[in-house]
């Protein structure tokens, strides 16, 4: 009796989506190129989100000179 | 008399263009009016006091890294302006014995950096209304009718009249002397030029003299050299130059003190100023 070992091998590639809609993706960019140059969403959805922020923040005031008297 | 007189006015005139150049500073005070007995207290020939106007006319302020009068002009080379006038013929003038104004012109943000040398350019002509109160009530008034101080007679008919004072000396001399030099303030000293507006030269020397005084004087510059230097950030929110009026905006003088008969007359008087940066707190 010969025993014969016999391998298959598939590659199996698959996008899990979460809900019953298309994600915010597939809504802004639903093709490799888009018919719009830049494209606006709601960032309502995000506002809780963890962002990247740098915490040194210089702002330039705006100037006036000016004279008084006391 | 006349010469009396005369030097009183110039010392007058020497006083106001000092302090009003300068930062808190009274250079040269003559003392307070004094509400008692005698106007005139000790050996004060005069008296300083709070007019009821006082105008002046502010054409320019700016900043500078290097002393712009260095020279015989105004050299704004090294300068950065943060104040110009819309109006060069007139100024931006103001009364400010009402307290801050809104500057009629441009004001541009200084670049970034350190500054020791803050200037300002100002119409050499100032004008006030004066009129002092003592405890028991009698007043002086200071006239515009060409007597005796920087404007007129002083005494006790009223009203009190809107005068003008023109700077056109420091000194007490026959030839024009147009600079004050060194004069020691709080944070560093201060200088003061008599100038001609049409190419801001300094005018200085018997060639520049006719009748005792400067000829062609209309600007009246100072420019401080500060101890500790401006340091102007980003942060940096304004730059204003501060006349102190209260007690010193207007003076009265005597040939008697002390005494209580201002029989030198009346006009624009020694001033005290200063030069405040303010920046935005930090977030």
């Amino acid at each position: 009796l010969i025993a014969r070992l016999t391998l298959i091998f598939v590659n199996l590639t698959y996008r899990l989506k979460l809900g019953n809609g298309s994600t915010d993706q597939d809504v802004v960019v639903s093709s490799i190129i888009a018919d719009q140059a830049f494209n606006n969403t709601s960032m309502k959805k995000k506002m809780l989100d963890k962002v990247r922020r740098k915490n040194q923040i210089v702002i330039q005031t705006g100037f006036t000179a000016s004279a008084g008297g006391v | 008399m006349f010469s009396i007189v005369r030097n009183i006015i110039l010392a007058s005139f020497f006083s106001l263009s000092i302090s009003s150049l300068s930062l808190a500073v009274t250079a040269e005070d003559s003392g307070a009016c004094s509400t008692g007995s005698n106007l005139f207290s000790g050996t004060n020939t005069a008296c300083r006091f709070t007019p009821q106007s006082y105008t002046a006319k502010v054409f320019e302020m700016g900043l500078c890294t290097v002393n712009p009068m260095s020279g015989a002009a105004l050299d704004r080379s090294t300068c950065t302006t943060v104040f110009t006038a819309t109006d060069q013929t007139n100024g931006s003038s103001h009364d400010f014995a009402l307290g801050d104004v809104d500057l009629v012109g441009t004001s541009t943000r200084p670049i970034n950096g350190t500054y020791q040398y803050p200037y300002i350019i100002l119409s050499n002509v100032f004008s006030v209304k004066a009129q002092f109160t003592k405890t028991d009530s009698t007043t002086f008034y200071v006239h515009n009718d060409g007597g005796s101080g920087s404007c007129g007679t002083a005494d006790t008919t009223a009203p009190a009249q809107e005068c003008t004072s023109t700077l056109n000396q420091f000194g007490q001399g026959a030839n024009c002397d147009g600079e004050y030099l060194n004069a020691v303030v709080a944070v560093g000293t201060l200088d003061g030029y008599l100038m001609r507006n049409s190419d801001l030269d300094k005018r200085d020397g018997a060639s520049e003299t006719s009748a005792g005084v400067c000829t062609n004087v209309d600007r009246l510059v100072g420019v401080m050299n500060l101890t500790v230097p401006v340091v102007i950030t980003p942060s940096t929110m304004s730059f204003k130059f501060v006349f102190n009026v209260t007690g010193y905006g207007a003076q009265m003088f005597t040939g008697t003190a002390p005494g209580n008969t201002p029989d030198g007359g009346g006009g624009s008087g020694p001033f005290s100023g200063f030069f405040e940066v303010k920046d935005a707190p930090a977030q």
